[in-house]
């Protein structure tokens, strides 16, 4: 029986993996420029934009405040257009990029915020411009609060895709709920939890192992 | 040369510049020393052409230059390099990628980059450093890669914002002296801001003081610091200490100098006086201060005596049993 749960489970932790790397994506595409431009825009930054930069931060906290489990529904008719359906694995894709786009945002503004503002400066008097400024000098400066703040995300995003297989998003947290919850079916309830514990760990113990690297390559550590 | 005319910049409503004119001769160091608060920073910004002044004119060799905009203000702006207090140096760049960076923004190839960072970290004395991670250097050895940095578009001109004042005394020495020689190799006019009178006068050749957004006193250091004309310059001037033991090697060797300090009790009875007295005593004042720490008076002194050495033994030994720590300047 035991290895008759496992079997159920390979495939859908797949799902899960394609899911959570798929939005990962997605959502770091969508948030790093917004991230950038947030912290850019803000007053005393590099391009103080403060009529932008107000209207960009009340946009992304209202996505933010949103509980997850309606910004899914809400996502349905944005998933029919974009992927063409509304269920399955892919199509849950387009509601977890969106609930963790601000998020990555913010994560990515604070990041940049924490560098040094008289770096800034030197590097503008060093003639930088300002694309020059943010990737070659603040990027690579905050590299390691990045680092941190993307496996953050990817954890968030792993947490959501569970919740995201209640309303048809497939995976892990469908199978727990369909096989583990509805036919009691605990061997594989607690072989679903289990694996998605094992994937969140595993992702903090590589994004702590590489800003470690990191640190350790710049002398910090 | 710099010209400065009749500069005015406020920020927020507030004064920070009042009527600044200022001229600096080209190849030389020209400190300008000021109090926090005085307007050396902004100065700098306004020099650097970082920021524009809010009227007054700039001119970079006859050219006007406060006024310029985009690409025309980039190229004047790479003539200049900077160094700063905090140094700013990217963490997440090694030594070479540090010194590096201006010529990677000014469109360099990998050849020249490579070559030019190699020259410039002979330069400054750092070529055994090359892959090094900045946390690993010392304050001093990163003020020296941030020169490299400076240099590194071969600028002619050198601003440094209180560029030694992170420093520990000895370090400065040799940053200063480092940028002393710098200047003599490569032909470079120096800027630089402090509020140390000390680095003024181990490195300038002029200086000016400004105080409350105006130039009050402009000069060569050696007849600023011979002659000063204001209080502020005065007050500058006497946080030198007070006393070079270099100035010693001019006197005769034949006689005995020492520094005497005075503790908080001793620094207030006739000590010296009774000294001469009885054991009468020949002796020439070559030096003194008195300086208040946390209130109480400290003293010190530096002494020539004259006597023969068996009176002066003992003397030394009263001296020592009154409480004053005695210091022989054997030179």
């Amino acid at each position: 029986m035991f290895s008759d749960a496992i079997q159920m489970l390979i495939e859908p932790t797949f799902s899960t993996i394609y899911m959570v790397v798929g939005s990962t994506i997605v959502s770091l595409l969508l948030g790093v420029p917004l991230g950038i431009l947030l912290c850019v825009t803000s007053a005393g930054n590099l391009i103080p934009k403060p009529m932008l930069n107000n209207i960009l931060g009340r946009v992304i906290n209202i996505l933010r405040s949103f509980p997850f489990i309606i910004l899914m529904i809400l996502a349905f008719p944005l998933s029919r257009w974009i992927v063409g359906t509304s269920i399955g694995t892919t199509a849950a894709i387009v509601p977890l990029s969106v609930a963790a786009a601000p998020f990555v945002a913010r994560i990515i503004e604070t990041a940049l915020k924490e560098v040094n503002p008289e770096l800034i400066q030197a590097a503008k008097a060093m003639c930088s411009s300002n694309m020059q400024i943010i990737f070659k000098a603040m990027i690579p400066e905050a590299y390691p609060s990045l680092v941190s703040g993307v496996t953050l995300t990817i954890i968030n995003i792993i947490g959501y895709s569970a919740m995201s297989g209640a309303v048809g998003g497939g995976g892990l947290g469908d199978v727990a709920i369909r096989y583990g919850y509805q036919r009691f079916r605990v061997d594989i309830m607690i072989g679903a939890v289990f694996a998605i514990i094992l994937m969140v760990e595993l992702t903090q113990f590589l994004g702590d192992r590489i800003v470690g690297n990191i640190m350790k390559k710049r002398g910090l550590i | 040369m710099i010209v400065l005319e009749k500069i005015t910049k406020s920020y927020n409503g507030l004064q920070v510049l009042n009527d600044i004119s200022l001229e600096i001769q080209p190849n030389v160091i020209h400190g300008i020393i000021g109090k926090s608060g005085a307007g050396k920073s902004t100065l700098l910004r306004l020099l650097s052409l970082l920021d524009a002044p809010d009227s007054g004119e700039i001119f970079f060799n006859g050219d006007r230059v406060d006024n310029l905009k985009g690409k025309e203000l980039l190229n004047r702006r790479r003539q200049f390099g900077m160094i700063f207090q905090n140094f700013n140096l990217f963490s997440s760049r090694n030594v070479f990628r540090n010194v590096a960076y201006p010529l990677e923004i000014a469109g360099q190839d990998k050849k020249t980059i490579k070559n030019r960072v190699c020259e410039l970290l002979d330069l400054v004395g750092l070529s055994d450093k090359v892959d090094y991670s900045i946390s690993k250097l010392s304050g001093g050895q990163k003020q020296r890669v941030a020169i490299a940095r400076a240099l590194a578009n071969y600028p002619k001109f050198l601003f440094c914002d209180e560029a030694t004042s992170a420093l520990d005394p000895q370090t400065t020495l040799s940053i200063l002296q480092l940028i002393k020689d710098i200047r003599n190799k490569i032909g470079l006019t120096v800027v630089m801001i402090t509020h140390q009178m000390e680095v003024v006068k181990e490195t300038c050749d002029y200086a000016s003081v400004i105080d409350d957004g105006k130039v009050i006193e402009s000069d060569t250091v050696k007849n600023l610091v011979g002659f000063p004309h204001t209080k502020i310059a005065r007050e500058f001037i006497s946080t030198l200490n007070p006393f070079e033991e270099k100035a010693l090697k001019k006197l005769s060797h034949n006689s005995i100098k020492c520094r005497l300090h005075f503790g908080s009790k001793s620094a207030t009875k006739p000590i010296l006086s009774q000294l001469i007295k009885e054991q009468q005593l020949d002796i020439n004042i070559l030096s003194g201060s008195m300086r208040t720490v946390n209130d109480e008076p400290f003293g010190e002194l530096v002494l020539e005596f004259i006597s023969p050495a068996d009176n002066l033994d003992v003397a030394i030994e009263k001296l020592e049993s009154q409480g004053i720590t005695l210091e022989r300047l054997d030179v």
